[in-house]
């Protein structure tokens, strides 16, 4: 199983370009509910984050009470708490489908990114970066 | 289902919205940005009251800065 998808380009002004992994995924709620979002793949970061509007969204059952504190690369706390989510990604013929822990973030953020996939999701995977050819593939 | 969404996908690739805000969601339905906005539940009712199939909308987030993570 080999998922391979294009780089994002972002332009971010003044002729500089970034390319970003990112990747269609289907989020799995409560009741079936699914939705389909962008995803950042970041195997820096521990866990699935999600944010509560996403969470939400799919209602997803999480305790508001058990709170994880996280931290952001510039240091920045937010609240968290752990919950479980199923993803799917798919390509044509090409389909995997994991059921893995995630982090929600309770802080109500003007945050860039709404989804990461951490690794909680990479566990399960290889991923091949190709930057020169502007792709990179998950290898089952 | 999964055809529609790889075509929204390739959308979002190829374009950069800059006529949406920093941080706005937008919904993605084949080459069209169907709603948008600060509010996730809202431009989800905006997708159902349109008639359009959840299952095929493509979510995303307006990007245009830099992210370190």
């Amino acid at each position: 199983m080999n998922l391979r998808f294009n780089c994002k380009n972002i332009n971010l002004g003044n002729g500089i370009y970034i390319k970003e992994l990112i990747v269609p995924v289907t989020l799995v709620g409560k009741n079936n509910i699914r939705l389909n979002f962008t995803a950042v793949l970041d195997s820096g970061s521990p866990f699935v984050l999600i944010s509560k509007e996403i969470a939400d969204a799919l209602e997803l059952e999480y305790d508001q009470k058990e709170v994880h504190k996280a931290k952001s690369y510039s240091g920045d706390f937010f609240s968290t708490t752990l919950s479980h989510i199923t993803i799917k990604i798919e390509k044509r013929n090409e389909k995997i489908q994991i059921r893995c822990r995630c982090a929600v973030q309770l802080d109500k953020q003007k945050a860039h990114e709404n989804l990461i996939i951490g690794s909680s999701f990479f566990e399960h995977f290889r991923v091949l970066f190709d930057y020169p050819n502007n792709k990179f593939e998950i290898k089952g | 289902m999964a055809i529609a969404v790889e075509k929204s996908f390739q959308h979002f690739l190829d374009n950069s919205f800059q006529n949406y805000g920093d941080g706005e969601w937008v919904a993605i339905y084949g080459e069209n940005v169907v709603a948008h906005g600060l509010n996730l539940k809202k431009v989800l009712e905006d997708v159902k009251r349109k008639s359009l199939p959840v299952s095929a909308v493509l979510i995303s987030k307006v990007k245009k800065t830099a992210s370190y993570l």
